[in-house]
């Protein structure tokens, strides 16, 4: 009889460990496709920069340090052997060089008035949302990967098993401030 | 009738105006009209009243033995129901014509100036298959509709309209939505579709859900009002950002009622339930119905909610507007079940699937109606059944009375009438009280019938048992056919008065309605 008593309760034990695992599983690959979603974005995004270089150039001749950025930006981002957490850590700057660039065309009424530049700011509106949304996604993905790696009792089982919290993608303190849009348009 | 009196969106339509619009053209035609409707309505439903009671009252003697009396409440009933069967046909084509009377001036006003440069079609709805793209309501209801506004707001065109989806051909109930529903383009371009509903809702089993996943969004208010299903869960955060989920839940709060909202690759649909018909006339006047007025206005300043809150007049992304798409959407109406009999000059005030005729039939000339014309009059004489009943009925109750017990004993083969006049001898009473409530309300049903009616340049004359009745042609207002009945509508009065007993087809009544209103203005047939 007790041996009976101890049989089940480690059958209980082993079938309470496998769920565990298994959602535990099904929450990190979440979190992966997340990622994977973010950083499809985020490669949308940078295909857009040599468009909107092509439009620019032409135009605004005083900005030629900000293009010039912008391309290297994505030679870094694109470059054989990057990966998407650099992609993603490159996200802020490149996000920051564009907000320059878009006020920058305020001076160019030429340039404002262009179809096709009307139309590379349309889709980079479409695809900054789009990344936001990616981005909250990927937050509420690992946020559910936290509670369950953090949460009693798979807290227990999840070190052992190889399963830990990742941070959650927080925006970058520089950008956290209020915009100075003086200061944007002095340039 | 209770509108949906706390409706008040932020920015609702300023209240002075209105007020004042209200006491200047609303109040003087409710005085004029609510009051005659009112007392119509009522009078309609004291027969409906005595038979509710009387039935009551015949099962509570009838379970403590008191057999003779619950006899006698069977038969008061059976005497209302030949007044309802005789007035109530009338009672309802007055409250419909009041219906339009009540949409074409007062509704159309208000919509008007809610809502400048839309336009209003009390008969017109949105097409059920724009009800089912929402995804909203199941695809196997019952659907009827009313109450169409169009227009745009800012750069948004729109529709809204009055919806009931209701019970499915099984007739198992699986959904029961009364309620607004609006839909407009959407201002970005979605590949997949997302579905807010009121919390603890799940999405209708239709095919337009297949696929839906619920997502989990950020906003702790937004989760604790709405359940949201997703095709993607990263386009549902593209769609809901965090504006607009802060948004939805201030005009959920609002409009304190259960809304729901679809994004799919066109459109936004949006449904407010309302538990009840928007936009239904008032049979009264005074603060009670400037509250409801306020109302009907309230839910038309939804529109212009929904546009503001959804941010659909801000077309930033490379959607931009589809004119095109729009037009399409906007042709995707269909008629009210009201709008045929409107267009065809006459009310309809039953929905009844299995009545034998329908508003589609063409004119033609009763059966059983003796027309005569002469020197531009006309005359209709409609054959009676019931007398024939009525006589027969009377016949055979004597017969059996008068025979003695000892002749339908001498012949056997006529027992089964031998045993009903020997139980109407035992049991005399409580069967002539039956007996005389049918034969009361026979001879009620027979007097009133129409038997005859005569239309000269000028007059019409109505014939019943008794003396004719007679309408000068500057005391009516139309002549008109509603189902199968011929009736004018008379200064004064929202009751109708008949001019035709029913003539069992619609195309019958509008062949004689025609016929009367010809004669009665002296033009040639």
């Amino acid at each position: 009889m007790p041996l009976a008593v101890a049989a089940a309760s480690a059958a209980l034990l082993l079938a309470v460990i496998v769920a565990t695992y298994n959602r535990l599983v099904r929450l990190r690959n979440g979190t992966a496709n997340a990622f994977g979603a973010l950083d499809a974005q985020l490669r949308n995004r940078f295909d857009l920069i040599p468009n909107i270089v092509a439009a620019v150039s032409g135009y605004v001749q005083h900005e030629r340090s900000l293009l010039e950025s912008l391309t290297a930006l994505r030679a870094q981002a694109l470059a054989a052997g990057a990966t998407a957490e650099k992609r993603v850590a490159l996200d802020g700057q490149v996000a920051q060089a564009l907000r320059q660039l878009v006020v920058a065309v305020e001076a160019y009424p030429d340039l404002k008035a262009s179809q096709q530049f009307d139309h590379l700011q349309r889709t980079l509106v479409e695809v900054e949302a789009q990344i936001a949304a990616a981005r909250r996604a990927y937050n509420a993905a690992v946020t559910e990967l936290n509670n369950g790696v953090q949460s009693f009792p798979a807290a227990l089982v999840a070190g052992p098993l190889g399963f830990s919290g990742k941070p959650v993608l927080e925006t970058p303190e520089a950008e956290r401030g209020r915009v100075d849009v003086s200061a944007l348009l002095a340039r | 009738m209770a509108a949906v009196a706390t409706v008040k969106p932020a920015g609702a339509p300023a209240q002075a105006p209105l007020r004042a619009w209200f006491q200047r053209e609303v109040q003087p035609f409710l005085a004029e009209h609510a009051g005659a409707v009112e007392r119509m309505g009522k009078r309609g439903l004291y027969p409906v009243g005595v038979l509710l009671l009387a039935f009551l009252a015949a099962v509570f003697l009838a379970m403590v033995e008191r057999f003779s009396a619950a006899l006698a409440c069977a038969g008061i009933g059976i005497l209302s129901i030949a007044v309802i069967q005789v007035s109530g046909p009338l009672y309802q084509a007055g409250g419909a014509a009041f219906r339009t009377l009540f949409k074409q001036r007062v509704v159309a006003s208000l919509v008007a100036r809610v809502l400048p440069g839309s336009t209003y079609d009390p008969d017109l709805a949105i097409a059920r298959s724009v009800v089912l793209a929402s995804g909203l309501v199941d695809d196997d209801v019952s659907y009827d509709g009313d109450d169409l506004v169009r227009g745009t707001i800012g750069r948004t065109p729109f529709a809204l309209g009055d919806v009931r989806a209701g019970l499915s051909r099984r007739g198992q109930l699986r959904n029961d939505f009364h309620g607004l529903l609006f839909h407009a383009e959407f201002n970005r371009a979605l590949s997949g579709r997302t579905l807010v509903l009121a919390r603890g809702q799940a999405p209708q089993a239709v095919a337009v859900n297949r696929g839906l996943r619920p997502v989990t969004l950020e906003s702790p208010a937004f989760e604790a009002a709405f359940s949201t299903y997703a095709s993607d869960p990263v386009e549902a955060r593209y769609v809901l950002t965090p504006a607009t989920m802060e948004n939805l839940v201030a005009l959920a709060r609002t409009v304190g009622r259960p809304l729901s909202a679809a994004f799919d690759r066109q459109r936004v649909y949006v449904a407010l339930d309302n538990g009840q018909g928007a936009f239904e006339a008032l049979a009264y006047a005074g603060e009670k119905a400037w509250a409801d007025v306020c109302g009907y206005a309230a839910l038309l300043d939804c529109a212009r909610a929904i546009v503001t809150d959804l941010e659909l007049n801000t077309r930033i992304w490379t959607k931009g507007f589809a004119p095109e798409a729009e037009a399409q959407a906007a042709a995707a109406v269909q008629p009210s079940a009201w709008s045929r009999v409107t267009a065809m000059g006459a009310w309809a005030f039953q929905r009844d699937p299995t009545l034998p005729f329908s508003p589609d039939d063409r004119p033609v000339a009763p059966s059983r109606t003796r027309i005569r014309r002469a020197g531009g009059r006309l005359r209709a004489r409609f054959a009676d059944p019931f007398l024939v009943r009525l006589l027969v009925l009377l016949a055979l109750g004597a017969f059996l009375l008068a025979l003695d017990p000892a002749w339908w004993a001498a012949h056997p083969a006529l027992e089964i009438f031998g045993f009903l006049a020997g139980a109407a001898r035992d049991v005399i009473r409580p069967a002539a009280v039956i007996e005389a409530a049918l034969l009361l309300g026979v001879l009620y049903r027979t007097w009133s019938r129409v038997r005859w009616v005569e239309a000269a340049p000028g007059m019409v004359r109505v014939g019943r048992w008794g003396l004719p009745r007679r309408l000068p042609r500057e005391r009516i207002r139309r002549v008109f056919a509603a189902e199968d009945c011929v009736m004018a509508l008379v200064e004064r009065s929202w009751t109708p008065v008949a001019l035709s007993p029913r003539l069992g087809s619609h195309g019958a009544a509008l062949w004689l309605a025609a016929e009367i209103a010809a004669a009665l203005s002296g033009a040639p047939r």
